[in-house]
């Protein structure tokens, strides 16, 4: 009840972004078309309270792809579950960010 | 744009991403510059997709600065941090460490002054036994004249196993400088014990630079000896350094210049000058003190009453003048604040020996740290500006040591009696409590409360009869609640 309480539009986009594929953060920066300045502290405060959370891509990988490693953002069961409240709450939401999924149907 | 501007602009944003990472706490820092660091390649490969432009640059510097946000924003939520540095101010580590700091700058500019250095070896320096200087008066002043010095001379003493004379005055250098020179005959070496380099040209006096006017001057150049300068319209030969025994020697001259007797027989022989004198055996037999008295045919017949002192070193160098100054700042402390400062305590509850012994042992410490800087701070502000031996600098180590150890003692004591029994922190937030006027009976003063919840301190504004002294109150853990710091839990 609190998560759903305290989170704002801006956090909310973000769950989206990543619900939706969207995962490292310069990819939902540009698909929310919000400024660095606000995306990367936002996405600090989703981690810190646990609704996301992040880990390093294999350098192996990033090697192969002659880039460095991204640092990749995963929605936890808290942030799935904040998601889905806040769908509720505001529901263009869906529409503005459509998963892989939703675009099918 | 070229590529070697795209280049430019690149570095210039990972500048920026490294000066804003300053900014995010220490644990963060690596992870955070390598996320956005990252991230940047990735905005730059778009954005510079179709070439290096100007406003492609703009957007990526407009990236870059949202790092600046995401740090500050790192920086003010890590809440732990501010914690820590709120534990650590006003603390006991604090107060030490600063105290430490200072003594460290003060003895390394010590260290590194050379005053320090020739005063320390001055005061080290001991001249041979049996050599006074004759003098006609109470005071180190030029009092016998060469005609007086050349006629004890040329008689055969028996108190005297050897006699010098030397004046000084001031003379141009070479560079324009006045310096101090001293014209002194060839025996003053010899009567004090030192070696001196001999040679020299028919008609070129050879002199001897003091230690502080060859650093000074010469800047410490070991080619110097055997150069021919000229002082004042004459022309003299450097033999080499005066030795330090000449330091102990009345009016510190910068050169000796090393005349025969004729030489100073032409200038003016009426002019007056020092005498030193090397006592016999038998002058030393009569010696009283550190004095002995000489009586001696005046110009017009008369007896003239004369004083034979020993140079020994005045004070026992800056230690001495230290030990002394730091004496009588401890004597004086009284005067100007309670030593002892009294408290007691509301409750029964005392702190454990272990806390107690700590609360004097940080007393200890810094008592110890003050009276260090004392000694070194007053070395530095004595002899900061003083190259050679110079008596006066010594009164103003005095004055200096003492004024810095009686106030720095002061605050020590005074500093203590503001800080919880505890966990040593400085008390804070003081609150006025009460009006004089309104009270009967009751108290008025200030409170004051530890940053670690362990007590109050009441001290009350006008010492009464039930009401003395400042008073701790411990507390105990209904007041937890109110105290984010986990050092009131240790």
């Amino acid at each position: 009840m609190g998560t759903e309480a305290k989170l704002s539009h801006t956090a909310a986009m973000i769950l989206q972004a990543i619900h939706a594929g969207y995962l490292y953060g310069f990819s939902i920066m540009e698909t929310i078309g919000l400024p660095s300045g606000t995306v990367y502290p936002a996405m600090r405060r989703l981690e810190r309270d646990g609704l996301i959370r992040s880990k390093w891509e294999r350098q192996s990988i990033a090697d192969a792809e002659q880039r460095p490693p991204r640092k990749y953002y995963e929605l936890t069961p808290a942030g799935i579950a904040s998601l889905e409240s806040s769908r509720r709450r505001y529901p263009l939401l869906e529409r503005l960010l459509p998963t892989e999924e939703e675009k099918v149907r | 744009m070229t590529r070697a501007a795209g280049v430019a602009f690149h570095a210039i944003d990972l500048a920026f991403l490294r000066g804003a990472s300053l900014v995010v706490p220490f644990p963060l820092r690596a992870e955070w510059y390598r996320e956005w660091r990252a991230e940047l390649w990735h905005v730059r490969q778009t954005f510079l997709a179709d070439g290096v432009t100007w406003s492609a640059e703009c957007q990526v510097a407009g990236f870059c600065r949202g790092a600046l946000q995401d740090a500050a924003c790192l920086r003010h939520e890590k809440g732990e941090m501010a914690v820590a540095s709120a534990s650590m101010h006003g603390s006991a580590r604090q107060c030490l460490l600063c105290l430490c700091a200072l003594l460290i700058l003060c003895a390394t500019v010590a260290r590194l002054l050379p005053g320090v250095r020739t005063e320390e070896q001055a005061s080290r320096m001991v001249l041979r036994d049996g050599v006074v200087l004759i003098e006609h008066g109470e005071n180190q002043a030029p009092s016998i004249p060469f005609s007086a010095y050349r006629d004890w001379a040329s008689r055969r003493q028996r108190f005297f196993d050897g006699l010098a004379f030397y004046r000084t005055d001031r003379q141009l250098a070479e560079s324009g400088a006045a310096i101090t020179v001293a014209q002194a005959s060839d025996s003053l070496f010899r009567v004090l014990g030192a070696d001196v380099p001999g040679g020299g040209e028919p008609g070129i006096p050879r002199a001897l630079l003091s230690e502080s006017m060859w650093r000074r001057m010469f800047h410490s150049d070991p080619d110097v000896p055997g150069t021919t300068v000229r002082i004042g319209n004459r022309l003299v030969r450097i033999a080499g350094i005066a030795p330090a025994e000449t330091m102990r020697l009345p009016d510190h001259a910068d050169i000796w210049i090393v005349e025969s007797p004729e030489q100073l027989t032409q200038k003016s022989p009426q002019q007056f000058g020092y005498v030193i004198a090397l006592l016999s055996s038998l002058g030393r037999a009569e010696m009283d003190g550190n004095a002995i008295s000489i009586t001696t045919p005046g110009p017009d017949g008369d007896d003239l009453e004369l004083r034979g002192v020993t140079l020994g070193p005045q004070s026992g160098g800056p230690i001495a003048i230290y030990l002394f100054s730091l004496l009588l700042a401890v004597l004086a402390l009284p005067a100007i604040t309670s030593v002892f400062q009294s408290e007691s305590s509301f409750a029964s509850h005392q702190p454990s020996f272990r806390t107690r012994a700590k609360r004097w042992a940080f007393l200890a410490a810094k008592l110890g740290l003050t009276a260090g800087i004392g000694y070194c701070a007053g070395l530095d502000l004595a002899y900061g500006n003083v190259t050679g031996y110079a008596p006066n600098a010594e009164l103003q180590q005095f004055a200096a040591s003492f004024l810095i150890c009686l106030f720095g003692l002061r605050w020590a004591i005074m500093d203590q009696s503001r800080r919880c029994p505890v966990c040593l922190r400085r008390v804070t937030h003081p609150a006025q409590v009460g009006i004089a006027s309104c009270n009967f009976l009751g108290w008025n003063g200030t409170e004051m409360i530890c940053t670690g919840g362990h007590a109050l301190l009441h001290v009350p504004s006008l010492p009464t009869s039930w009401f003395s002294r400042q008073r701790w109150m411990y507390l105990d853990t209904s007041w937890d609640f109110l105290f984010a710091d986990p050092a009131r839990h240790s």
